[in-house]
């Protein structure tokens, strides 16, 4: 299977007064054809960037693509002319953001707005756009179509606006579709609906998804592969299986003790870790989570680690380093 | 507390970072204050006089011409004293004028030649000319300033305590104390001002402390707007929920909690209200329902100006000190504006 | 120790139509008991007014109906006064750490407010007081002078615990204290309110939507819906035998990071509105097991033991 994305070494810098400061550094993953690929992390690690600087959504003036290369379809994302991004944006990539209430607009009729992707990519043949939207509403599941694309998104619920927001991202039939958080703001018998109607959209359309989530427990569910985050920085990666069966770096590691199990009557104590993210102006020398690591070694405090380990899990640590090469 | 708040020192740190915002406010600050010593510093009464081994000190005390060799009782002419023959026949009689030796009420009519009338344009002696009684324009702007400057501050001060109280109230008690005192300022605001300075005016007589209380008695009600805001705000935020879970009683709650955090609106109306209240006065005294004559103001310099048109100067500079006053305090508002931003965070998140 | 019997508390808003009344029955008819040393867990989606209900109880929203018994007195019929001095041993917590400190406030200030109030003791006493207080939650002492916006969410959440505990309360309202947090300092928090309500002797409701930790930290778990209380047990009556159709779906669709691949019952349907509630069992409009019955009639108390109640005409059958 190819890579439809591929981030290589991507590193994305803030441009603050007269320097700019590393905010997100040594990116490096893949999603496959048809895979959900997991991006977890707490705030503050990167999610956010990672996921709009895929399609160039960083505002120019603020962030620079300092290195590395965004790889859709083996062609150079920093590289595309403006056509070329704007068709890719909406058109191969879609994306569905945490709240709809403010990613839809709420002065436009559901109507206007789920037809113009397919307007502004596909074709600007009006009335095809209204059947296609139809017809993608009664997929996503929902009911009395006709008043709903003429209502407008303040008259409905939070889960009945994100499942209109995935029918409008599935508009011109992307091949990848990036959802911020989608189902955070939502109840959570909602979101059992709405990650079911993920789920049997990916199989109907092989279509791969970029999950952005902080909720480990969510995306492992559903995911194929997961990565971990922290500071800017990827520091776990692999299968869910993998990773959530073996952690290996101490921050997955803590992250994961810091879940409760349901029906685990043990009581034992939640883990926490001890100090906060830090802010990219404050990225430490080093490991980025030396500070608050349990096993931190003297290296740790001067030396960024590297990613060693395989493709079915590889860390950033130097309790790893030295085991396999470098996988890229 | 809340002035060593590291938020209101940083907002102040900002402010002095906006330069133009700065030095207006520096400008305006030192201008005033020396504006406080007016009469020290151009008045037709000398500072001294020091007469046959005497020290003498006119502005503090009153002597009649009789001590200084004349024959009346009352106070002598200055200038005209150091002409006598009493005086100038010892060198050791001496008299210090301020800076300025001009009054603002002082006419100079004897100054000038047989062909000279009054007003006259600038000149060495009168460096902005005189207006239409021979007086020098520029004692009378500088006297003018410190009246409408100090006019100005007194009303703030009032219309701030006033405002905050009603606005205050409105906000945090709602329900049946905000409608009812939100139809009475409606009722208030719907009455005439300009009427009603001139049914005052005419009732009472005109005078600063008249003009002062009528203009109060409206110029509360904007601020009261801002306060009502900011208290409907505040009354809901987690913070006074949380100190209400605690019993704390409703008066602290308001000094305490609700009042420090409403201030910010205010210290941003604030300059925009001095703005107001000088153009306001500025304009009463243009058309004479101001500061009764022969107080000094630049509106009432305008207003001869208006009747003598070739009299530029009469117009031309108190209407520049107005604009220049005027567009000071508006870039120390807007600096202000700028520095209690909300949007303090410079990152992104 | 707390005894809740009917509460009921209902909102009077404005509609669209002149002279029509809409009345927002946001908590109905509740009725539980809080022991001394327990956390009861109050779960539920939006609307269900579990919210309301912890405000309700402690007189921050005025309550329309029921008592709420301390100590034998009905705490609803007290004035503002008269609440005073219960509200040292009656506290509450809120959900958002960057709203419910005064930003004006240093921490000092913060911490000792009530406990000034409350108590005669001198202002070197509190501060010795607030020092002690800090580092049982974990922070250094040299942030009194300090004010709110230095610190992250989590430091402020313990700030506010602290400024909750230093009055040595019997009972406090946790209002989703952990959901604004990440997951790290989630973790620190409820070990902090657990090792507090072992060594005080507390008891806790604990409102949150997050099921696992409502799972992990409570003794007892009550299932709110739509104003109303539809389930009630111990932790292992509700984990192990949920009787109500919503318990049930509810604590399926929890995701479990151990559990991956487990069997989900996904409800459908969207949550009613709360202004027009369903008739009957408010359930029944997305229950799979709702007969006619369900949609007219409301559901009536079982108890399936000494401390498992449930609210249904059909209990058990989901199953």
């Amino acid at each position: 299977m190819t890579d439809l994305l591929r981030l290589e070494n991507l590193s994305v810098h803030l441009l603050a007064n007269h320097s700019s400061i590393p905010v997100l550094q040594d990116i490096n993953f893949s999603v496959k054809e048809g895979e959900i690929l997991a991006v977890v992390g707490e705030s503050g690690c990167g999610k956010s960037l990672t996921s709009l600087a895929l399609t160039r959504l960083l505002p120019e003036k603020v962030f620079s693509y300092h290195s590395g290369k965004i790889l859709f379809q083996n062609k150079n994302v920093l590289e595309f002319s403006e056509t070329e991004l704007y068709s890719l944006r909406g058109g191969e990539i879609a994306y569905i953001f945490q709240d709809p209430f403010t990613s839809l607009n709420p002065i436009k009729k559901i109507k206007d707005q789920i037809i113009e992707p397919y307007i502004i990519h596909i074709s600007p043949n009006k009335k095809e756009a209204i059947e296609k939207a139809e017809s993608l509403l009664a997929k996503v599941g929902i009911t009395d179509i006709k008043d709903r694309m003429e209502a407008y998104p303040g008259q409905m619920s939070g889960g009945i606006l994100q499942r209109i927001s995935i029918a409008m991202s599935l508009m011109c039939n992307p091949k990848l579709l990036v959802a911020d958080e989608p189902t955070s703001a939502l109840d959570v018998t909602i979101q059992s609906q709405l990650v079911d109607l993920l789920m049997e959209i990916r199989r109907e359309n092989k279509m791969s998804i970029l999950f952005i989530s902080h909720d480990i427990g969510l995306v492992s569910s559903i995911s194929d592969r997961i990565i971990i985050m922290y500071a800017g920085q990827i520091v776990e990666s692999g299968t869910v299986d993998s990773v959530m069966d073996t952690p290996l770096h101490p921050y997955t590691t803590a992250l994961l003790g810091a879940i409760p199990t349901i029906g685990d009557f043990s009581h034992k104590r939640l883990d926490s870790i001890p100090g906060i993210v830090p802010a990219p102006i404050d990225f430490p020398k080093g490991c980025h989570f030396h500070a608050r690591c349990t096993k931190a070694m003297d290296i740790c405090k001067t030396k960024n680690p590297l990613i060693t380990g395989r493709e079915s899990q590889s860390v950033r640590c130097f309790l790893y380093e030295g085991e396999q090469t470098k996988n890229a | 507390m809340i002035f060593l708040n590291p938020t209101t020192r940083r907002r102040l740190a900002k402010f002095q970072k906006n330069r133009r915002a700065y030095y207006s406010f520096l400008f305006i600050l030192a201008t005033y204050i020396i504006s406080l010593f007016a009469p020290f510093i151009a008045n037709d009464t000398p500072l001294l006089i020091k007469y046959k081994g005497s020290f003498y000190f006119p502005m503090l005390s009153f002597h009649s011409e009789r001590v200084f060799g004349g024959n009346q009782d009352t106070e002598p002419n200055y200038k005209k004293l150091r002409k006598t023959e009493n005086f100038s026949e010892s060198s050791q009689n001496y008299i210090v004028f301020p800076v300025i030796s001009y009054g603002y009420n002082e006419n100079h009519l004897d100054d000038f030649t047989e062909n000279e009338f009054p007003p006259t344009a600038p000149d060495g002696k009168h460096m902005l000319g005189t207006d239409d009684r021979g007086r020098d324009v520029f004692t009378r702007m500088f006297y003018g300033y410190r009246i409408s400057m100090t006019f100005s501050i007194i009303l703030i001060f009032f219309e701030v305590i006033i405002g905050v109280v009603i606005g205050g109230m409105q906000g945090y008690f709602a329900g049946y104390v905000d409608l009812t005192v939100q139809r009475l300022i409606e009722i208030l605001s719907s009455i005439p001002f300009l009427f009603m300075i001139l049914i005052m005016g005419s009732f009472f007589g005109r005078s600063f402390m008249i003009l002062l209380i009528t203009y109060a008695f409206f110029a509360w009600i904007g601020i009261s707007y801002y306060m009502r805001g900011e208290f409907y705000k505040l009354r809901n935020a987690q913070f006074v929920e949380a100190a209400k879970a605690f019993g704390i009683p409703s008066h602290k709650i308001i000094f305490r909690h609700i009042l420090p955090n409403a201030m910010t609106p205010l210290v941003t109306f604030l300059p925009f209200s001095l703005i107001g209240s000088i153009s306001i006065l500025s304009a009463l005294d243009f058309l004479g329902y101001g500061i009764p004559a022969p107080n000094p103001s630049w509106g009432e310099l305008i207003g001869q100006g208006r009747e003598r048109l070739s009299a530029w100067w009469l117009i031309g500079f108190p209407s520049f000190a107005l604009f220049s006053i005027i567009q000071l305090t508006s870039f120390v508002g807007e600096g202000l504006r700028d520095a209690f931003d909300a949007k303090e965070k410079n990152s992104l998140k | 120790m707390l005894e809740i019997q009917n509460l009921s508390t209902h909102f009077h808003i404005n509609s669209t139509k002149l002279f029509q009344k809409l009345t927002l029955k946001a908590v109905e008819n509740v009725s539980f008991t809080v022991a001394s040393n327990r956390v009861v867990g109050l779960v539920g989606e939006s609307g269900c007014g579990k919210s309301t209900l912890g405000k309700t109880i402690l007189g921050l929203t005025k309550s329309t109906e029921g008592k709420v018994l301390y100590e034998d007195k009905n705490l609803l019929t007290l004035s503002n006064r008269e609440f005073l001095p219960y509200r040292k041993n009656l506290q509450i917590i809120f959900q958002d750490p960057y709203s419910s400190l005064n930003p004006r406030m240093t921490i000092f200030e913060i911490l000792t407010e009530g406990l000034l109030h409350h108590k005669n003791i001198s202002s070197s006493e509190a501060r010795f007081l607030s020092i002690a207080m800090l580092e049982k939650v974990g922070m250094k002492s040299d942030i009194l002078e300090r004010y709110p916006h230095e610190f992250s969410g989590g430091q402020r959440q313990r700030i506010a615990i602290a400024r909750t505990l230093i009055l040595e309360p019997k009972f406090i309202v946790c209002d989703e204290v952990s959901s604004a947090l990440d997951v790290s300092n989630q973790a620190q928090v409820i070990n902090l309110l657990n090792d507090f309500k072992s060594s005080m002797g507390l008891s806790l409701l604990f409102i949150s939507h997050d099921l696992k930790i409502v799972s992990y930290i409570s003794d007892e778990i009550a299932i709110m819906y739509l104003g109303k209380i539809v389930e009630y047990g111990t932790k292992s009556e509700i984990l192990n035998s949920p009787h109500h159709p919503y318990t049930f779906a509810l604590f399926s669709s929890v995701y479990d990071i151990h559990n991956r691949k487990k069997k989900r019952y996904v409800v459908k349907g969207e949550i009613p509105g709360v202004v027009n509630k369903p008739k009957g069992c408010y359930f029944h409009t997305r229950c799979p097991i709702a007969k006619d019955i369900c949609k007219t009639v409301d559901p009536p108390l079982k108890n399936m033991s000494d401390t498992h109640k449930v609210y249904c005409h059909f209990p058990g059958e989901i199953g």
